[in-house]
């Protein structure tokens, strides 16, 4: 499959082009199309995510008007005379981040770029298995339609918001949503994580044996740096969350008790007794905060990609920057008690918690620093790439400032379950994380389709996406400082907080705008796959190897023998040359220097 | 036909919006850019001033917030490590702020600056360890003081001794979607409690042939007397359904009923027979003397469900139980937040510096209160409805995501000197003070109550508060617990319902 340079490989390449339709588009085995079904089916996923936000926030920003639109598209159980029902809207709440968090910024951003670049920008014919890769698609596909399918169960989806911790989520007569939905939501989940898991340990294979001749660890891009540690992060915090996920499930349907202890429900005195709920809580978030860079460290390779790219300049500090990976990556993993400091958990871990969290700060500063230091004195193509990648290092500086006060335990004690934290992880997932995959997107669409996406179209997205985004999400920040808890179905229960109505109306009306941004990516993407013009072979003149591959997929991805890697992948603007980059493969003149 | 009309407008405009980008296309192909550029000078001369534009207007947006609504929106803090923990914040935000301010202005600057020009070429400058040393050391010298500063400030609040300063016990009991509260009495120690004695309120016939009017149980609370009760409850049920199934029974021995209802019924006679099994064994041991510490511990025990008053600048350690799910008590202007997690007990102790009185004349809170009034009386005369004032009151809220009703899950708490909190306690006035909650079942609906025809909040507000004293009256003298409402809790709802509503019948206002 890899790796070979001889005539006959390729010879026998020419004749695996006449594939079925169905080998081809739906149960294919080449990596780029896998990548693109990844994408398209993250978009959809993305657009039922978005789309249910704009719906809970109606109800937030006006809450004593009536929507018609809600009966109509969820439902007179849900929305009866246009008001949504407070379980629908804890539902919406939960499917929201469920979707937006796992299905859109892992399996979506992950999926896509992790398929799509490893094998071109390391000089491979294919991932590792393409088989695995495969089923590890389709059992995302499956787990999406499922999660998909609850929304339409009578008595609604998973509500016991995303982290649904039980209690609540293990007892349906709690709540309605944790009957039926929450065990499609618990079934949709752990056919995910085998999804992920597949896909993880493609990466990780692929990427230490199957680098092309000279792609040294020290000469990769580092998108693929990036890819490599969020799938060590997958593989070692995914099987977490599907212990955490069985437990649930039996103390659901077998009467266990792992998470149940010292109930009384509607019905009586459980029997069940002797759990903890404060084990789910470890064990979910064992997972939930690695998760958290599984989402954010592709982001961040996407965007040192297309930085240095665009200002035609090599990206500062390559070695800090995969230090900063690494570093990130190691703390990653003892920092998840920062999201329990107020559980009754021991001070005492309280404060070694805050400790560990903190200094994800210094990794994190040093990536930012490395970025602006890459624009200064560059020479900035603004591409629809670069304008979302700015966009991604300024919300990564906010949401990054923010977390430093919820890592803060006795800060946190006030901001917990705030809407400051919903700002928070919002401006660093929702945006920065959201704005690298659309950076993704508009670079590598040439790649995928080879095609060309309209840039004003791309300008004008980018624009409506990041002034509704830091007007929704910046405002919540002050309505959480206000100590407005999250999860509320109406905000005015509570006189305290009317002050921040008027907030709540801007919040909403932000967020619609958003939505309508997006529509115009949606637009811009399925027109310019089918009717966009050419793209010609490198269109941003970039030095990565994917770029030389020609513009029409084939198998095996480069018709002749592989390319041989001579240098770094940052050579842009290098002093000796005329052109104002050189590709991976152009050999070391005598005397040059490497970098 | 509208919809069709809509439908038709849509298809058009897109349609409309596919043909303008062709057009575009075509144009910039036939123009066919000399300069091969894939941006052209315009596209990014656009973008860059674009970025400083919106530099400032996000710097203008987040400082107009922070004027409007401040850092802190919370107003000043109402208790003694509060002012700690503001303290603390407002550190955090001097170093955090001109972070924020400075690297994003550096990064749109730079953004604006360096923008692309054909006739210069970018600074080869792929690294400094100078530079990288600096970005490291800086970070991490501000992070030393945040650690430090906050993990001071967490120690002071978390690890203070039990007895420093003589707390107050009060335990903060959540359920769906209500708090309770319960004061520790004469003897400062809250008794023991056990979800399997949950129980409402009924009545029975004791060994020595007396009738018991049983108050209820809600909390769980251990004494010999609740135990009693309770064990006697389940005898009641086990009657009734065994009675149930007898009749049930035909001469051959076949049941008339269904076969899921006899299970179910079979069913529940063995877990109330477990449960009493459980009861018996553990807990009956250790109130069977009168004069044992957990029967003493628990008999004075008051229980309080409504608000609750403190004392200024006394300690008060709550504890926190749950009966159901999680959920977080969350004491906005006390700056004190802990979960409570059902079989596990947490607690949280601070010292209120402020009486609600004091708290409400402050300057701040005045604005803050003049403000949502105004909101308020405009939001009532545009509905046409009465004007009415808030007045401002500390408050304990749910933080943590608990089901339909969790957006109105909350208690006033009031702070007074000792003396006014004297004659509270003593005058037992407490039971009306102010009116509890309306409860909510689990799809977050009000709870109307069977008897009962009314949905007005305001009805069953007084509704309620006529039930807590009701059942109050019917308590015995040294037993301070009652069931303020209709329990929708009890065992086994459906098949004793006729037996409990009984006991509870609602009196119309």
């Amino acid at each position: 499959m890899a790796g070979g340079h001889d005539h006959a490989h390729d010879h026998a390449h020419d004749h695996h082009h006449e594939e079925s339709f169905i080998t081809k588009y739906i149960f294919s085995q080449d990596h780029k199309m896998i990548a693109k079904q990844y994408l398209v089916t993250a978009i959809v996923m993305g657009i039922i995510g978005i789309g249910l936000s704009a719906l809970f926030r109606l109800k937030l920003g006006w809450p004593d008007a009536q929507f018609p639109i809600l009966e109509a598209l969820l439902g007179s159980d849900a929305a009866p005379n246009g008001e949504l029902q407070a379980n629908w809207y804890l539902g919406l709440v939960t499917m929201h981040g469920t979707i937006m968090v796992f299905f859109v910024l892992t399996g979506g951003l992950s999926g896509t770029f992790s398929n799509l670049l490893i094998p071109l920008q390391l000089g491979a014919r294919d991932m590792a298995s393409g088989l695995l890769n495969m089923i590890s698609y389709w059992l995302f596909f499956l787990s999406s339609v499922i999660m998909v399918i609850s929304l339409f169960v009578e008595t609604g989806p998973a509500s016991a918001g995303w982290t649904i911790y039980p209690p609540l989520s293990a007892l349906e007569e709690t709540q309605p949503g944790s009957g039926l939905g929450m065990t499609l939501w618990l079934l949709s989940m752990t056919i995910f994580v085998a999804s992920s898991l597949l896909g993880g340990i493609n990466y990780i294979v692929t990427i230490l044996n199957l680098r092309t001749k000279g792609m040294k660890m020290t000469r990769m891009p580092l998108t693929i740096w990036a890819f490599f540690v969020t799938a060590v992060l997958g593989l070692l915090s995914f099987p977490v969350l599907v212990s955490a996920v069985v437990l649930l499930l039996m103390d659901r349907g077998m009467d266990t008790s792992f998470y149940l202890s010292e109930i009384t429900t509607s019905s009586g005195a459980l029997a069940q007794s002797g759990g903890s709920p404060i084990l789910y809580e470890h064990l979910f978030w064992f997972l939930g905060h690695p998760e958290v860079y599984i989402v954010l460290l592709p982001a961040l390779g996407i965007s040192s990609e297309v930085i240095a790219t665009n200002s035609r300049k090599p990206i500062f500090g390559y070695r800090a920057m995969i230090g900063s990976i690494l570093a990130i990556g190691f703390l990653s993993f003892i920092v998840w008690a920062h999201h329990m400091f107020v559980t009754g958990m021991s001070p005492f871990l309280g404060g070694v918690f805050t400790f560990t969290t903190l200094l994800i700060a210094i990794p994190s500063a040093v990536k930012v620093f490395n970025y602006i230091t890459t624009l200064w004195k560059g020479n900035i193509k603004f591409t629809p790439a670069m304008v979302f990648s700015i966009g991604m290092v300024s919300t990564f500086i906010t949401g990054g400032v923010t977390g430093i006060i919820l890592a803060d335990s006795a800060l946190d004690i006030s901001k917990h379950d705030t809407y400051f934290v919903v700002g928070h992880f919002h401006v660093v997932m929702g945006m920065s994380a959201i704005l690298a995959m659309f950076a993704g997107v508009y670079h590598w669409f040439p790649k995928m389709y080879g095609k060309m996406m309209n840039k004003k179209l791309g300008y004008v997205h980018f624009w409506l996406t990041i002034i509704s985004g830091y007007g929704v999400f910046i405002p919540m920040h002050f309505t959480g400082e206000g100590g407005l808890p999250r999860r509320y179905y109406d905000n005015t229960e509570i006189p305290m907080f009317d002050h921040f109505m008027d907030l709540n109306v801007l919040i909403s009306v932000f967020a619609l705008i958003g939505v309508i941004g997006q529509v115009v990516f949606f637009f811009n993407f399925f027109y310019s796959a089918f009717r966009g013009p050419r793209s010609s072979q490198n269109p941003w003149q970039a030095t990565t190897l994917e770029w030389t591959t020609p513009v029409d997929h084939v198998h095996g991805n480069w018709p002749g023998a592989l390319p041989e890697v001579h240098r770094w992948p940052y050579d842009y603007s290098k002093p000796g040359w005329d052109e104002d980059f050189v590709p991976q493969t152009v050999p070391l003149k005598p005397d040059e220097e490497e970098h | 036909m509208n919809s069709l009309l809509i439908l038709i407008a849509v298809v058009a405009g897109v349609a409309a919006i596919i043909q303008l980008v062709r057009l575009n296309e075509t144009a910039s192909a036939l123009r066919k850019e000399k300069t091969e550029e894939i941006v052209t000078d315009e596209e990014n001369n656009f973008m860059a001033w674009g970025f400083l534009i919106f530099m400032f207007a996000f710097f203008g947006f987040t400082i107009w917030l922070m004027a409007k609504y401040g850092m802190g929106g919370l107003g000043p803090a109402a208790s003694v490590h509060g002012e700690d923990t503001d303290w603390l914040l407002k550190l955090n935000y001097w170093i955090i702020l001109p972070v924020f301010f400075f690297t994003n202005a550096l990064l749109f600057v730079f953004a604006f600056k360096y923008k692309y020009n054909k006739n210069r070429r970018a600074t080869y400058f792929s690294h400094s360890n100078k530079l990288e040393l600096i970005w490291t050391v800086v970070p991490s010298t501000a992070l030393a003081v945040i650690i430090f500063m906050g993990l001071k400030t967490w120690v002071n609040i978390m690890f203070t001794a039990p007895e420093e300063g003589n707390p107050m016990v009060v335990e903060a009991y959540a359920e769906q979607f209500q708090w309770t509260f319960r004061i520790a009495g004469e003897n400062n120690n809250l008794g023991d409690a056990d979800y399997k004695l949950i129980c409402p309120a009924f009545e029975y016939v004791d060994d020595h042939g007396d009738t018991v009017k049983f108050g209820g149980n809600p909390m769980g609370i251990v004494t010999k007397e609740t135990v009693l009760a309770k064990l006697a409850h389940i005898d009641q049920l086990v009657a009734t359904l065994n009675s149930d199934l007898v009749k049930a029974t035909g001469a051959n021995g076949d049941f008339f009923e269904p076969d899921e209802i006899i299970n179910a019924k079979m069913e529940q006679i063995e877990i109330l027979n477990t449960l009493k099994y459980r009861i018996e064994s553990g807990i009956w041991p250790t109130v069977m003397n009168d004069t044992s510490s957990t029967n003493l511990a628990g008999m004075d025990d008051i229980y309080v469900p409504n608000d609750i008053y403190l004392i200024k600048n006394r300690p008060v350690t709550f504890k926190f139980r749950s009966k159901d799910v999680i959920h977080s008590a969350w004491f906005p202007h006390f700056r004190a937040q802990m979960n409570c997690v059902p079989g596990l007990q947490t607690s949280f102790t601070f010292t209120p510096n402020y009486t609600t009185k004091e708290f409400a004349e402050l300057p701040e809170t005045q604005a803050h209160y003049k403000e949502i009034n105004e909101i308020h009386s405009e939001m009532q005369k545009s509905l046409g409805e009465e004007v009415e004032n808030v007045d401002f009151n500390f408050m304990l809220i749910c933080n943590k995501i608990c089901g339909a009703g969790h957006h109105n899950m909350k208690r006033n708490i009031i702070v007074v000197e000792e003396g006014e909190y004297e004659k509270w306690y003593e005058c037992e006035d407490f039971k009306e003070v102010t009116p509890v909650t309306p409860r909510l079942d689990i799809m977050g609906r009000p709870v109307v109550y069977e008897g009962w025809n009314s949905t007005s909040d305001e009805k069953l507000i007084n509704h309620t508060n006529m039930a807590v004293e009701n059942a109050s009256k019917t308590v015995e003298p040294e037993m301070e617990i009652v069931d303020p409402v209709v329990s929708i809790d009890s065992t086994m709802n459906a098949i004793d319902s006729s037996m409990i509503t009984d006991a509870h019948a609602p009196e119309q206002p």
